[in-house]
């Protein structure tokens, strides 16, 4: 042992060691990205930016109930309901703090209707507060932008918890069993 | 003694109460729905069965009595199992309304099925549909959701009295409606709202607007409308007030409120508030800056003082204003113009009469707790109905009689019919003589206490017709014995004086008679204010004779005090009346009139001489928060921040003080800060940093209010004298002016009619209020409609001597065959315009009843 | 010594107090040491908190205990999904509801999960305090995978808000769990790579071995916990002691060290990481089939598809979410291992849905106590060391 140590103290062993793995991975493809410019794709599910979503109709989903507004934990959604012509109510004002979100999804786990959503859009940094002010009108042009088509509905499939399935075991349940199958396959 | 063992914890009880009370006394908590403190029980909702042993089922604990011994458990599994059934049944029918419902967040029937019921509903079949009833301007009833605990209708029936809603239909389909269909015909106090556990019966005024999560602050207050001050709550989002409601517990209302507070707050956020002063300038009023204003101001008092002297100018305060404002208006007025022109139109009626009847009895005669009167076993109501002009006293009234109390009036009173009270309603003009034949009928039963010589020998030459009466005041002989007879057994009665009583020629003769009946009876007098703070304002000292706490200016020791509190010298002379003060200004004595959150152009008898009066004035200054009729005549005007924007304190009729808080925001000057600044400009500094600050002043000059201060008014029983000095005794002497008697039969008179949805000129700017109550109509008798063949909606012409006003009638059966009532409340449309008075020598009130009116249908 | 008293008599000296931080690169955060030196030794060092705070103990009393948890994220902000484990724990005790089995594994998983990528920042910053850069980049290459794991499973990445009271949001996918293995099988070899970079570097060496040393006894007195205890000698791990999720149901080590010093507690957290990758795998090999959420439904969420079909989960779900449930009466307290150490939460309970005192034992605030112990009387160099091993989180410290 004491030999040893003498060894690395005079031949700088463990230094080289390391030398030699830096030396190895210098070699190794690169894991960072030259971000402007290649963007990072995100996962399906990923919570940005807030969107307000519409039934097939084309209308806004929110009834204004304001229970968003209640879970909201950094109590940056502002409701402004009032009563319509028909004497039904409706929403004026739906309007988003972004600056002051803190995107933890419960609005979506809070909306009975399944009316605000977030999307996968991150890129909105700003040099104002009054763009990250969100309203209803942007809102809704978000929820065309970033959820047209089939992507909106997916999005309460598999987004829009909890879910009776949470609730039981279920068919199609992440297991190890798969892993393993999975692995052996690709050997 | 009587020993009950709840859960197994023994609670001993002084008398026997129900189990629920028993229980929450010791701290066990039992859910309850259809049970509610204010109203009768019911056991309908079954919410709180418990068990007892010994007993074969279930019991309710809100309707059993405990009994010595028994035995009763509250939690069991068979319990548990009850209320789970009762829920998922009140659920089936109720809809999936919640996202919508404005009671989602404050709904009782959420908070339950939370804490007992299931958590998975099991019956999937349709729910029972019922329209939303919108046809009402103010309540909206959405039937659907109704668990019909029958609370509203408790509330109408058993507490408000007004018996307008019940239940329909049976089983599954019952829900509530009221007897008149879609919209309601009731007093609209909203009370059935504030007992509905869901949204069931909810106000329109701000549906659809908030979410009860979503209110910002809540700011405990008082009522903003009459005398009786009630304690409401404020509740704002946004410096909006969403609503107004009442809070359980409180002295004053517990729990219950009017109309016009509840439904009234709305003129607080209407958009024709003044927001900037204005200056006329070539004969039109223009918006200008406070510091052109405040100038001007200065400088034109101190112009005209200087040239016309300081009693030129006089000022009026306000019975809506604080005690703090009214303060600063007085002490401005004698401080920094010099002068005792000081007066409000608590002239018209109360501050005549207070003065009058403390006279007799000492100070303070006037004020006596308004919860008593539930108390008493006879209540005596004269000259006019304290259910619409104090709506919460009027139902103390009402529980007196439900509590088995007599109510005797003298004259019709609409609000008080359903009582059975014994009603002696006298021919026009002739209540004096009634008055008469009550206290020699009554001096001859009971006869004289002998504990006020001076009023007993008053009473002396009395000359009543006793024998008469019957034909002179066109009533029954035998209701006038049964009257005495229920007054001279009374233990406890109560009197309540209304204002008309005040203006009737020979009012403070009326007044004398009313006090001496009071005095053989040994009763209590309560009389009828119609604005929050007329008596604070008494109390302040804006009358033309009097120093705050009542203090006669005409004593130099008095003024002597007043003068090393203020450091000043002080005048001596006593000042104009209101009522002087147009004959003043019309007669060109008077320069300059500061009016301060007041209408005199509206809200005083004889329009066009006010108006002359105030054409003639050089220079008027109006503070209001709208531009009311006088403030289009004024060349300055200032806009004041309202009750609800600012600090300071009410006294009610009680004597009561009572804090008047902050609730929202808004640009702009209280009235007391424009008031020192101008008088700051004319050279007397007043630097007042807040109304707690001016209130110290107060505490520490009016005898009355010694020692009081903030946090000690905060506690709520601050009825003065707090700690103070006693109240002053009855003065010796007692001046009494008997009037000519008049019979002119077969003529019509016009009456002021106080209604029960508003109040002055502030009431109309509150939508809610306008809704129920859109516009003034002349209500005359069945006999004179059809005597001059009208019906229901024809417009007519009314014309007195003064004027003349075309206007809808209204037939109505509580009016006496020889009156036509009309309120003096609607733009243009005010009573007051067609009337004439004569100033009552001794209260300084006017008499308004002898103006004579003629009605003409108009054929359109 | 001699050199002290020998410059002494021929200079004058005098004591310099410097603040190091709130601003400053080696603090971990905002963390400010007021330093007075004399020379370049330390005499006294006192700590000053309280830059980050945010009343995060207040903010979660006016909350519902539901709508609080996202405030737990910004305690450690690095290890987020332990102190949401830590949280819904404790509330699940006070409310009485146990979670189902598997939601208990894959708490597991991504709380280990936590704890690896917590203590790679952790040896990254700290070498890199101390002078290697090299071992920094590698570490956060790591960090990134669980990142993306984190990102796949809930939708965020650093604040992920993933467990929820009675279960977890969402079950984990197939991909995830395929993913997650093979990282589990890769990451041992990085471990070694950092091994081979660190451990035996004789600079490393000389600024950690006997640097910062405390004995197991007085660590224990300051009220130490996690590694920073155990490198001291003291076992004591919370998932030995009183496990919690499905600690009991794996096994594993708990790495201790003998001298207290830097290196020791050095090389407990490198050991720490080699076995929580030991239980995630044992985690994904046993995770078994079933529910996610309790099936509590007067403290959980109804589930979206009945809300408005049924009245009574309309209601439920609107109560949940407005008042919070109905709580019993009562206080608990319940700690869990989070990679900084103990992480207490305390709750008092009037009954009501939002606590009536929400206390959270914070393992930052008590080692950073314990920093004018390690640093005064030695190096201002050591200062930075010291600062590093402790491995504190001012979010957590300052809540």
């Amino acid at each position: 042992m004491r030999a040893g140590k003498f060894i690395q103290t005079i031949f700088f062993t463990e230094i080289i060691k390391g030398m030699a793995l830096t030396l190895r991975t210098l070699f190794t493809p690169p894991v960072t990205r030259r971000y402007p410019k290649v963007k990072r794709p995100v996962k399906p599910g990923f919570r940005g930016l807030h969107a307000l979503a519409k039934n097939e109709e084309g209308k806004m989903k929110c009834v204004g109930c304001g229970l968003c507004g209640a879970y909201c934990p950094s109590q940056c959604i502002y409701i402004y309901t009032s009563e319509g012509e028909d004497h039904k109510k409706i929403v004026d004002r739906y309007e988003i703090e972004v600056l002051r979100c803190v995107y933890c999804g419960f609005c979506v786990e809070a909306c009975p209707f399944g009316a605000i959503t977030l999307s996968e859009h991150y890129e909105y940094s700003d040099y104002s507060r009054e763009p990250l002010y969100m309203t209803k009108d942007k809102l809704l042009a978000n929820w065309d932008r970033y959820f047209a088509g089939e992507k909106g509905l997916r999005y309460f499939r598999d987004f829009w918890r909890p879910k009776a399935e949470n609730f039981s075991a279920y068919e199609g349940q992440a297991m190890f069993d798969k892993v393993k199958a999975r692995r052996k396959e690709q050997k | 003694m009587i020993t009950v063992t709840i859960n197994g914890k023994e609670i001993k009880l002084e008398k026997a109460v129900t189990v629920l009370e028993a229980a929450r006394s010791a701290g066990i908590k039992i859910p309850t729905l259809c049970w509610h403190e204010q109203l009768e029980k019911y056991g309908g909702c079954r919410l709180c069965l418990v068990e007892v042993e010994k007993m074969p089922r279930l019991q309710t604990a809100c309707t059993l009595m405990v009994a010595d011994g028994m035995i009763i458990r509250t939690e069991t599994d068979t319990i548990a199992e009850v209320r789970r059934g009762v829920l998922e049944f009140l659920l089936i029918n109720h809809p999936l309304d919640c996202p919508y419902c404005d009671k989602a967040g404050e709904c009782e029937l959420q908070d339950l099925v939370e804490k007992y019921g299931l958590t998975k509903g099991r019956f999937r079949e349709q729910k029972r549909k019922v329209p939303e009833a919108l046809e009402d301007p103010v309540l909206v009833r959405n039937m659907e959701r109704c668990i019909v605990c029958t609370r509203c209708v408790r509330m109408c029936e058993g507490v408000q009295g007004a018996s307008a809603i019940s239940v329909i239909n049976r089983g599954g389909h019952s829900h509530i409606e009221p007897f008149s269909g879609g919209r309601f015909d009731c007093e609209y106090c909203g009370n059935c709202v504030s007992v509905c556990p869901v949204g069931a019966i909810m106000s329109r005024l701000h549906r659809h607007s908030y979410r009860p999560w979503q209110l910002g602050s809540e700011t405990k207050t008082v009522c903003p409308y009459c005398g009786v001050g009630c304690t409401v709550v404020v509740q704002v989002r946004d410096d909006i007030i969403k609503r107004v409601v009442p809070k359980l517990g409180t002295v004053v209302n517990n729990g219950l409120l009017c109309s016009r507070g509840r439904f009234g707050y709305e003129f607080v956020g209407n958009k024709e508030r003044l927001t900037t002063p204005l200056i006329r300038k070539n004969g039109l009023l223009e918006p200008s800056t406070w510091e052109e204003a405040i100038r001007l101001i200065a400088s034109r008092l101190s112009e005209i003082k200087d040239k016309h002297g300081s009693n030129a100018i006089a000022g009026i305060a306000s019975p809506r204003c604080t005690n703090e404002d009214n303060y600063v208006f007085q002490k401005f007025m004698r401080v920094a113009v010099g002068t005792n022109n000081i007066d409000s139109t608590a002239r018209t009626g109360f501050a005549g009469a207070q003065g009058f009847i403390e006279n007799i009895f000492g100070q303070g005669a006037t004020g006596n707790i308004i919860s008593g009167l539930a108390n008493s076993d006879a209540v005596f109501v004269i000259g006019g109905d304290p259910t619409t002009i104090n709506p919460i006293l009027g139902l103390q009234i009402r529980a007196c009689s439900r509590r088995g109390g007599n109510i005797l009036t003298v004259g019709h009173m609409k609000g008080l019919r359903y009582y059975t009270p014994l009603e002696l309603r006298p021919s026009v003009n002739t209540e004096i003589a009634l008055l008469e034949g009550i206290v020699s009928a009554l001096m001859k039963k009971k006869g004289p206490p002998g504990s006020h010589p001076v009023l007993e020998a008053r009473l002396k030459d009395l000359n009543a017709q006793e024998a008469d009466l019957p034909r002179i005041c066109g009533i029954q002989g035998k209701d006038f014995s049964r009257f005495i007879d229920t007054l001279a057994e009374a233990a406890t009665p109560s009197f309540v004086i209304g204002k008309d009583m005040i203006q009737s020629k020979g009012g403070s003769y009326g007044l004398f008679l009313v006090s001496a009946i009071n005095y053989i009876v040994n009763g209590r007098i309560y009389l009828l204010s119609e604005r929050a703070n007329e008596q604070g304002l008494l109390d302040m000292g804006c009358a033309p004779d009097l120093f705050p706490g009542y203090r006669p200016i005409t004593y130099p020791e008095f003024r002597k005090r007043y003068e090393n509190a203020w450091k000043t010298g002080l005048p001596d002379k006593p000042g104009l009346t209101i009522f002087e003060m147009m004959e003043a200004a019309k007669a060109g004595a008077l320069k300059c009139i500061y009016v301060m959150g007041e209408n005199p152009v509206f809200n005083l008898p004889h329009t066009k001489d006010v108006e002359a009066g105030l054409k003639n004035l050089s220079f008027l200054v109006v503070q209001d928060i709208f531009l009311t009729e006088t403030a289009k005549m004024a060349d300055v005007v200032l806009p004041a921040l309202s009750w609800a924007e600012k600090d300071g304190t009410f006294t009610n009729m009680e004597r009561r003080i009572q804090l008047v808080k902050k609730a929202v925001h808004r640009e702009g000057m209280e009235d007391w800060k424009i008031l020192s600044e101008i008088s700051s400009n004319m050279g007397v500094r007043m630097n007042y940093s807040d109304a707690e600050e001016i209130f110290g002043e107060i505490c520490r000059v009016s005898p009355l209010h010694r020692d009081l201060n903030y946090e000690e008014i905060e506690k709520g029983d601050a009825i003065y004298p707090y700690k103070g000095e006693p109240l002053r005794g009855s003065t010796d002497e007692i001046h009494i002016e008997k009037s000519a008697g008049r019979e002119e039969r077969g003529k019509l008179y016009l009456r002021v009619e106080r209604p029960l949805f508003h109040s002055g000129t502030l009431s109309r700017k509150a939508p809610a209020l306008v809704n129920i109550c859109p516009e003034a109509v002349a209500r005359i008798s069945p006999a004179t409609a059809a005597a001059l063949s009208l019906k229901d909606g024809d417009i007519v012409r009314a014309s007195s001597k003064t004027g003349a006003l075309e206007l809808p009638v209204a037939v109505d059966e509580a009016i006496d065959d020889s009156a036509v009532m009309l309120s003096n409340n609607f733009q243009g449309k005010g009573a007051f315009s067609l009337m004439e008075y004569e100033i009552d020598p001794v209260t300084k009130a006017p008499c308004l009843d002898s103006n004579q009116i003629i009605l003409e249908k108009v054929n359109r | 010594m001699e050199d002290i008293e020998q410059t002494e008599k021929t200079f004058e000296t005098k004591e310099l107090t410097i603040s190091m931080g709130p601003q400053h690169p080696a603090t971990h955060g905002v963390l400010r040491l007021l330093l007075t030196l004399a020379g370049e030794n330390v005499v006294k060092c006192t700590p000053y908190v309280g830059y980050l705070h945010r009343g995060i103990e207040k903010l979660g009393e006016n909350r519902t205990y539901l709508a609080a948890l996202p405030l737990t994220d910004r305690l450690d902000y690095i290890s987020s999904m332990n102190n949401n484990v830590g949280y819904v724990n404790a509330v699940e005790k006070l409310f009485g509801i146990e979670a189902p089995e598997r939601a208990k594994f894959i708490r597991t998983i991504v709380a280990e999960m936590g704890r690896i990528s917590s203590h790679i920042i952790w040896l990254g910053t700290h070498v890199l305090d101390i002078g290697a850069t090299t071992p920094f980049l590698y570490a956060f290459r790591e960090r990134e995978v669980i990142m993306d794991l984190f990102e796949m499973l809930c939708g965020a990445r650093l604040t992920v808000s993933y467990p929820r009271i009675g279960g977890v949001r969402n079950d984990i996918s197939q991909e995830f769990l395929d993913e997650l293995y093979d990282f589990v099988l890769d990451f041992p070899s990085k471990m070694d790579d950092y091994e081979t970079l660190v451990t035996e570097n004789r600079i490393w060496k000389d600024r950690t071995v006997g640097i910062g040393v405390i004995s197991a006894e007085e660590a224990i007195n300051w009220g130490l916990t996690g590694g920073t205890l155990r490198g001291s000698g003291v076992d004591y791990d919370v998932r030995k002691y009183a496990p919690y999720d499905a600690y009991d149901k794996v096994e594993f080590d708990v790495p201790v060290g003998t001298n207290g010093d830097c290196y020791d507690r050095y090389l407990v957290r490198m050991e720490e990481m080699r076995q929580a990758n030991r239980i995630i795998r044992q985690c994904i090999e046993k995770l078994p089939a079933g529910p996610v959420m309790a099936d509590a439904p007067k403290f959980t969420l109804p589930p979206k598809d009945m809300v408005l079909k049924d009245m009574e989960h309309l209601i439920h779900q609107f109560i949940l979410i407005t008042k919070g449930p109905t709580v019993p009466e009562g206080e608990v307290y319940m700690g869990t291992e989070v990679p900084k150490g103990e992480l207490g939460f305390y709750f008092v309970s009037d009954g009501s849905g939002r606590p009536y005192r929400m206390r959270v034992r914070a393992p930052s605030y008590v080692h950073a106590s314990v920093l004018p112990r390690l640093c005064e009387g030695g190096m201002i160099a050591d200062v930075i060391a010291n600062i590093g091993t402790i491995d504190i989180v001012l979010g957590e410290c300052d809540r």
